[in-house]
């Protein structure tokens, strides 16, 4: 069993931005099957650590990372890493739920179509699998033709997800999924993060407390670029040795 | 979205904005407004006014008819054909290179160098016609001559050429504004998804941008057709329609192109004028109907 | 891999016909410049023509290009401006609203020479005007007046609406609200708006060859009822010249100007759409 490597392992690593740091000496791994709450105030680079962790930073200006990041062993920033099958690996989930101008069932299969184009007859019951595995199958299964924009919010995050299940990930970053969504849909993500987490390794950023609470098992508190502490939820929460983290939590 | 959009709360108030009464600066913008639209009215009224008795007195063979003859009989359709075949010609050649360039700029290239680049084509876009035309004269049209062995380069392909150039920087530009404006998310999202990049572009962001791309195209061509400067000194000038009808190597002319050469032989008199006029509404109507399209799809790209 | 290939290969083309639309077009500046350049001296741009544009200079030329495009700019302005305001301050109806935005917009793709035509006919024929300098001016007003709303237009809705609500909750008059909040900050955007009309109206030639100008003989008008000559139908005539070498050089050299003039007001227009930008964002 110690013979496979962690899903994700960062040792100090240092991301900066046309030179200005923005996150330095992360050392930290995540663990298969269970989900890591990243926590932190606004700015504090919560963001930044997990779009590293996809290489979704490539693009941006003046992007430099320095220090080793491993996924599953094989370290992604060396040469050679091929980014489309690495993201395909990686999943992610962002803040603002963002489907594309197509119908329910194009969403769904919308990263297999390009990964996997010779399946194409089974995608109608590839996209009820993954739209099950998310917890949507039930509310779209009439409507799975009509335009992704008529779902609700909720329903838009959900159809994200099964988007990005359908790709075949075995980590799901997840970027604060439910910040601009209503309680009920929140409550319905919850229910499919911890599905979720049985199977894979879930790294969640998030502002509300109580769901790192309900959700993870580890915490990793981030502020001003920096790892203050990490550990077992229940250990943080109850009794934080950082200063900065009490601080933090007893707002 | 704020508290105070409730229409019935705040009186004159409407989606936010504030309908003052009618006070002197009313009145005088209001004024001004007429005297805009008012142009536009007289441009319109004798451009029909003007080509009536043409029209009245040629009928249909002045769409149809093959032959302008000043004095005897004015058909239309050699300068028709020449509008179109110019401006296909000129969509053809300028298209693959405008929304290639346009998906390069907005796509793979860096913030400073897009800039670069769009800054170029949008002062390219303003050089003048006449520019063009002195261009197209002295290195394109004896070039189309030596290449293809013609006795005269100034032809149809000649015109279309200039014009593809001239429409380049254009509808360029306008592809790429369209291409910028598709949200980042989406790609985002489809990033990580593991798609390539171009695989992003052209499942996200082309088909997203195509009513603004449909409607650069559209504008492009509006400003072909209308083009007359440059167009003049390179088409040739003989009103007929090339056998076989494909023959884009003999020369022609085109509805801009006849105004400018006859506009001055008769302006404003007898029934040459007229039927010039005639030609004018028929290039007013053709462009109208392009523009009108194209601010279509641009109004459904920037909802 | 067949994924990475087809990815490579795209962007390889698509860098392909960027690089040469982008060639192209500079050597089209190349060209200009390099026909041009020979023939232009301090004397060529400050001499008058003779010999029908054999010999001489490009000065009343120059002159005439100017004024007239000044003068369409001064008469265009207010309008403009004027119509703008109408469009987004006074007028409630949205469908008007939206029938004067799309005829604005249409207007905008009216080929020139057909405002050459008509304007003729209202201001040179009607109005008696004849072919002169007013009636260039006002053909030419007529003709940038839509791409001069346009751009005042788009600034003035791109206003943050909080700049708005804040006048209107300080209870201002609808002109002390024009004059403090709509048009202080969309004061870059009008001076662009006017910078690309005026370049419009330089590069102009089809709108103002039979209305406005005669090639030989008409210097600085002394009225505005006399015709000037102006850059671009002073290239039209050399150029139609094509055999005399010394034509097409002249031809090359007033194009040359021609040029630099449109660029240098494109330039401070894409300049003051920079500073727009940069407000915006402030």
């Amino acid at each position: 069993m110690n013979d496979t490597p962690p899903p994700i392992e960062i040792r100090d690593a240092c991301v900066s931005f046309r030179g200005k740091t923005v996150l330095d000496e992360i050392d930290c791994e995540f663990r298969p099957r269970s989900a890591t709450a990243v926590i932190g105030s606004s700015g504090s680079g919560k963001t930044t650590l997990l779009r590293t962790i996809a290489r979704m930073n490539d693009g941006m200006d003046g992007f430099r990372f320095r220090g080793k990041l491993f996924v599953q062993g094989s370290e992604i920033y060396g040469n050679g890493t091929d980014v489309c099958r690495l993201r395909g690996k990686v999943g992610m989930v962002f803040q603002k739920p963002c489907v594309f101008p197509k119908s329910v069932l194009e969403n769904a299969v919308f990263g297999l179509k390009h990964h996997q184009p010779e399946r194409k007859k089974e995608f109608p019951e590839l996209a009820e699998r993954f739209l099950r595995e998310a917890f949507l199958w039930d509310e779209v299964k009439d409507r799975l033709h009509q335009p992704a924009a008529v779902l609700s919010q909720g329903q838009q995050q959900r159809l994200a997800i099964a988007r990005a299940l359908a790709v075949g990930p075995e980590i799901f970053l997840m970027d604060e999924p439910t910040a601009s969504l209503d309680p009920k849909s929140t409550q319905a993500i919850e229910e499919l993060v911890r599905s979720l987490k049985q199977k894979h390794c879930v790294v969640l950023a998030t502002h509300n407390l109580g769901q790192a609470r309900r959700l993870c098992e580890e915490v990793l508190f981030v502020c001003e670029g920096r790892i203050r502490e990490s550990g077992p939820a229940s250990r943080v929460f109850d009794n934080p040795l950082d200063e900065e983290t009490r601080a933090y939590l007893s707002q | 979205m704020s508290p105070s959009a409730d229409p019935q709360a705040n009186g004159p108030e409407r989606n936010g904005r504030y309908f003052p009464g009618r006070g002197p600066a009313y009145w005088v913008c209001a004024g001004f407004a007429c005297v805009a639209l008012g142009a536009a009215g007289i441009l319109l009224g004798y451009l029909v006014a003007e080509s009536l008795p043409a029209l009245r007195s040629q009928g249909w063979p002045f769409l149809l008819g093959k032959d302008w003859f000043v004095g005897e009989n004015y058909g239309a359709l050699p300068m028709i054909y020449g509008s179109v075949m110019a401006t296909a010609l000129a969509l053809a050649l300028a298209l693959p290179f405008a929304l290639g360039g346009a998906v390069f700029v907005a796509e793979f290239l860096p913030a400073r160098a897009r800039l670069i680049v769009k800054s170029i084509m949008e002062l390219l876009a303003g050089v003048p016609g006449i520019v063009y035309g002195l261009l197209g004269m002295s290195f394109l049209a004896p070039w189309i001559k030596d290449a293809f062995g013609l006795i005269d380069g100034n032809s149809l392909l000649a015109a279309g050429a200039l014009l593809g150039i001239m429409v380049l920087p254009t509808v360029m530009t306008l592809s790429e504004d369209a291409l910028r404006s598709v949200p980042a998310e989406y790609r985002e999202n489809a990033l990580s998804l593991g798609l390539t990049q171009t695989e992003v572009v052209f499942s996200v962001a082309v088909p997203q941008a195509l009513p603004g791309i449909a409607g650069a195209v559209f504008l492009g061509v509006g400003r072909a057709m209308g083009e007359t400067i440059a167009v003049l000194l390179v088409i040739g000038g003989i009103d007929r329609i090339p056998s076989p009808w494909y023959d884009v190597f003999s020369p022609g002319q085109s509805i801009p192109s006849k105004l400018g050469r006859e506009a001055a032989e008769s302006l404003g008199y007898g029934l040459h004028w007229n039927a010039l006029m005639g030609l004018g509404l028929v290039l007013l109507l053709m462009t109208m109907a392009v523009a009108f399209a194209g601010n279509l799809f641009l109004r459904r790209a920037r909802p | 891999m067949r994924r990475r290939l087809v990815d490579s290969a795209t962007r390889g083309l698509l860098f392909l016909t960027t690089l040469a639309g982008c060639s192209l077009l500079a050597l089209i500046l190349t060209a200009v410049v390099g026909r041009g350049f020979p023939s232009m001296s301090i004397e060529f741009l400050t001499r008058e023509a003779r010999d029908f544009g054999l010999d001489g200079g490009i000065f009343h030329q120059i002159a005439g290009t100017l004024i007239l495009t000044a003068s369409a700019g001064i008469v265009s302005f207010p309008i403009a401006l004027g119509s703008a305001l109408f469009q987004t301050e006074f007028l409630k109806s949205a469908g008007l609203k939206q029938a004067l935005r799309i005829a604005t917009y249409t207007l905008n793709g009216v080929p020139t020479i057909l405002f050459g035509l008509t304007g003729y006919m209202f201001f040179g024929a009607l109005l008696g005007m004849g072919v002169s300098w007013v009636t260039g001016a006002l053909i030419l007003a007529v003709m940038i007046l839509p791409t001069v709303q346009i751009s005042v237009l788009e600034a003035i809705e791109s206003i943050p609406a909080h700049y708005r609500e804040s006048g209107m909750a300080l209870g201002l008059t609808p002109w002390a609200q024009i004059r403090s909040i709509v048009l202080p900050q969309s004061f870059y955007g009008i001076v662009t708006g006017v910078l690309l009309g005026l370049a419009r109206a330089a590069g102009e030639t089809a709108a103002i060859m039979f209305t406005a100008t005669a090639f030989s003989g008409a210097g600085i008008p002394r009225s505005l009822a006399r015709p000037v000559s102006t850059l671009q139908t002073h290239i039209l005539v050399l150029a139609q010249e094509a055999v005399n070498p010394k034509a097409v050089a002249n031809a090359w050299g007033a194009g040359l100007a021609l040029t630099a003039l449109v660029f240098a007001l494109m330039l401070s227009a894409l300049w003051a759409r920079s500073r727009l930008r940069l407000e915006s964002h402030r």
